[in-house]
């Protein structure tokens, strides 16, 4: 596939010296330093051997670039190995909180992992047979890139995920313990737990970086320039599409919220579709209904790629673009494509626009209102965005009746002769975005919300989210619905034990942790020595053994 | 060393602005106390997120400093980033007046992020070791900084002048504040940051 240039500078024997590379100088067992800095390429030869070979600046540049991309690579992939074994493995096998919500919190990280697993070993595998200098590396990565989707599901649930972490820590003690006593551990390095979490979505930004880089160190090596181009706009495409995916992630959020507190409006065909929020935030609209303008109303506008909604209520405690919990709107402008925008003389000193729109509802028709800005910036932001909005329509949307479309075309057409008064609004066929020749590129494909879709617990209910001992104590259901004796059952409590336990009417003793004797940790021996002792959740440090499930003193029963 | 000290709080500080502008640079300097040169070696990244334990009038803090070098293009995807931050580091590049008229983007960026505003901010000019080639002058940043309400420094990873000043400064400065790291909760090594859960949560959404 790749013709490797036959020459070669370093005259070595490759298999004597590839362990020499891939040494690890990142892990630095000291708890708490920080990591020192990465080696070079170059600090693996002797100045001699540096002054011997024939390679140019370029080519060692070339050179560090490669190798800090396996380097990075095999830390990167023992860093996910960590998170397994160190975080997700002993999290599970605990039980410190419910199955469920491990998965939420570590996602598909394992799917991930076994993607770099095999880059991994394949870099490697390459470095073996050319070392001491690799000729390419994009050849290797190049078959890889079609996985790079599981990162989709990942990245796009990650902000929640982490939420959970801290919802977690605050409300689960058993889980704040573990949780801190993990990040004390030296492999670590003093790292907060969360960064590791953050790992994925770091690395999956870091490829565009180092590959471009790369590339610039390429000039004149067709082949694999070619290679790293390839690579590049791959991976570049899959985090535009994981980016897209994310937005329309985020934009179901928000009309689920949109969904509860804006009262009569019909959601549900517009929850089934896609949708882009492009921006959101207060305007003052007033209806103008037969010519007549209603009273100004202080008012929110949400703006889709696909339609706009307006409603008037309490937006204090919003945060960003989200509705107000428990807020109550109503729908000033009832979902609608907005088909028109023309900037009007000043209102009450402010900035104001004239916009025809099209309620999803009723397509034959159209509403005209009047929207009012607080400032020129604010209205220069919101006019950018509603003239895409109108670009948007005007061009994909079949669902529009002829009259009006040709209307707004044909109005388009005139106000755009006078650009004082109106910028384009033009029927332009929506850029893809990509515009690269590569047909692997456009192979990629879009990533629906269903792909990606997790659902975390909904937050208002903080008791369903009380797990791990706390559950026993307090007697309330877990989150598959399923009590106590349900959860003893179905992990290997089963009758015989049971009988161990306190009656129903009586209050669950201390003792009955020791129902679990699976409790054991896999890699117990390798965690932490077994120091057992009561009381031990008010010391920071906890030794990770099975009696680490203890009730602490303070959740204990109350008789 | 390893009888490590009580950590007073660890504070979470983040470096923004375009690529290029040496985010990476400073805190490899910050760190490490190592530069790499750009012509001699790789130096593409170096560094995701570094601890480091800063001691001031006999309190440890412990520092989270995240880099977010290569992710400058990806908005949407560095939200998480802006979960929990103490300190925001808006870097610009003084022989580039391109970085420093994109901070404007970078300073809505934190403020629609941080959606308590109670970040401490600084904006840092970097690269003042290329003062013939200087496009934006000391008072012109000073000057921006000083509308923004932040706190102002330029440096240079490749001298190390004004790095270490310009942490420490941020640092300061957010233990003066205590109102945001304290946040209610008793000061231990993990500030629990009470807002973020439900902003994040309540609202199921990066937004």
């Amino acid at each position: 596939m790749v013709h490797l240039p036959a020459m070669r500078a370093g005259k070595r024997d490759s298999q004597g010296s590839a362990q020499r590379v891939s040494v690890e100088v990142r892990a630095d067992p000291a708890a708490g330093s920080p990591a020192k800095a990465r080696m070079l390429w170059r600090e693996g030869f002797t100045p001699l051997e540096m002054a011997n070979s024939s390679m140019n600046a370029k080519e060692m540049k070339r050179q560090e670039v490669i190798f800090e991309i396996i380097h990075t690579e095999a830390d990167y992939v023992r860093d996910l190995r960590l998170t397994a074994e160190v975080l997700l493995d002993p999290l599970r096998s605990l039980r410190i909180v419910p199955a469920e919500q491990v998965d939420l919190i570590f996602g598909n990280i394992g799917e991930i992992l076994a993607l770099h697993e095999e880059i991994n070993a394949a870099f490697m595998e390459r470095q073996r047979q050319q070392y001491p200098v690799v000729w390419d590396i994009s050849d290797v990565l190049l078959p890889f890139v079609a996985g790079f989707r599981v990162y989709a599901r990942y990245i796009c649930n990650q902000d929640r995920a982490l939420a959970l972490v801290e919802q977690l820590k605050s409300e689960c003690n058993n889980f704040a313990v573990f949780w801190r006593e993990r990040q004390k551990r030296p492999e670590c390095r003093g790292l907060p737990m969360e960064s590791f979490l953050a790992l994925p979505f770091q690395r999956l930004l870091k490829y565009p970086l180092l590959l471009r880089t790369l590339l610039d160190a390429t000039e004149g090596w067709a082949q694999q320039y070619a290679n790293g181009t390839a690579v590049a706009e791959q991976i570049g495409a899959w985090i535009t599409k994981i980016q897209d995916a994310q937005t329309k992630l985020d934009s179901f959020a928000c009309i689920d919220a949109l969904s509860r507190a804006v009262a009569g409006v019909d959601w549900a065909p517009l929850a089934g579709a896609e949708h882009r929020l492009a921006h959101a935030g207060p305007v003052a609209a007033s209806l103008r209904t037969a010519g007549v303008l209603a009273p100004e109303q202080a008012a929110t506008m949400w703006l889709f790629d696909t339609f706009a909604l307006i409603a008037a209520g309490d937006s204090a405690g919003a945060r960003g673009f989200m509705p107000a919990p428990g807020a109550r709107y109503t729908a000033v402008l009832r979902p609608s494509r907005i088909v028109e925008v023309l900037e009007l003389a000043q209102r009450k000193g402010k900035p104001a626009a004239l916009v025809r729109a099209v309620p999803a509802d009723a397509p034959a028709q159209t509403v005209s209102l009047v929207l009012g800005f607080a400032s020129r910036a604010d209205y220069t932001l919101w006019r950018a965005k509603l003239d895409e909005h109108v670009r948007h329509t005007l061009a994909q949307d079949p669902g529009l009746s002829a009259d009006i479309l040709a209307d707004a075309i044909a109005r388009a057409r005139i106000v755009d002769s006078e650009p004082t008064q109106c910028a384009g609004v033009v029927r332009t066929k929506i850029d893809s975005g990509l515009t690269s020749a590569n047909a692997s590129v456009s192979d990629i494909p879009s990533i629906s919300v269903r792909d990606v879709y997790v659902e975390f617990p909904v937050p208002q209910r903080r008791g369903r989210l009380r797990r791990g001992w706390d559950m026993l104590r307090t007697k309330t259901e877990d989150l598959t619905g399923s009590g106590i004796k349900h959860q003893l059952r179905k992990y290997g409590g089963g009758k015989r034990r049971a009988t161990e336990l306190p009656k129903p009417a009586e209050p669950p003793k201390p003792a009955t942790p020791r129902r679990l004797p699976r409790v054991v940790p896999k890699r117990e021996s390798s965690l932490a020595p077994p120091k057992p002792s009561a009381g031990m959740i008010s010391t920071p440090i906890v030794p990770l053994s099975p009696s680490f499930v203890h009730i602490p003193r303070t959740a204990g029963p109350s008789a | 060393m390893e009888a490590a000290p009580e950590i007073t709080a660890a504070f979470k500080l983040l470096f923004v602005g375009d690529s290029n502008v040496g985010k990476s640079s400073i805190l490899l300097r910050f760190t490490d106390d190592l530069f790499r040169p750009p012509d001699e070696t790789s130096a593409t990244i170096g560094v995701d997120f570094k601890v480091h334990m800063h001691d001031v009038d006999g309190e440890r803090y412990k520092l989270l400093l995240w880099d977010t070098a290569g992710q400058e293009r990806f908005r949407t995807l560095t939200s998480s980033y802006y979960r929990g931050v103490h300190g925001v580091i808006l870097v610009y590049d003084v022989s580039s007046r391109e970085s420093f008229a994109h901070l404007d983007t970078w300073v809505e960026e934190v403020g629609a992020y941080c959606l308590d505003g109670d970040v401490v901010k600084m904006v840092v000019g970097n690269k003042i070791d290329k003062e013939a080639e200087r496009q934006v002058s000391r008072q012109e940043g000073a000057e921006y900084a000083r509308r923004l309400q932040a706190l102002f420094l330029e440096c240079s990873a490749k001298t190390r002048t004004g790095v270490r000043q310009a942490i420490e400064e941020l640092v300061a400065k957010i233990i003066d504040t205590p109102e945001l790291w304290r946040r209610g909760s008793p000061p231990k090594a993990t500030v629990s940051i009470d807002e973020s859960v439900t902003a994040g949560l309540g609202s199921g959404c990066a937004c």
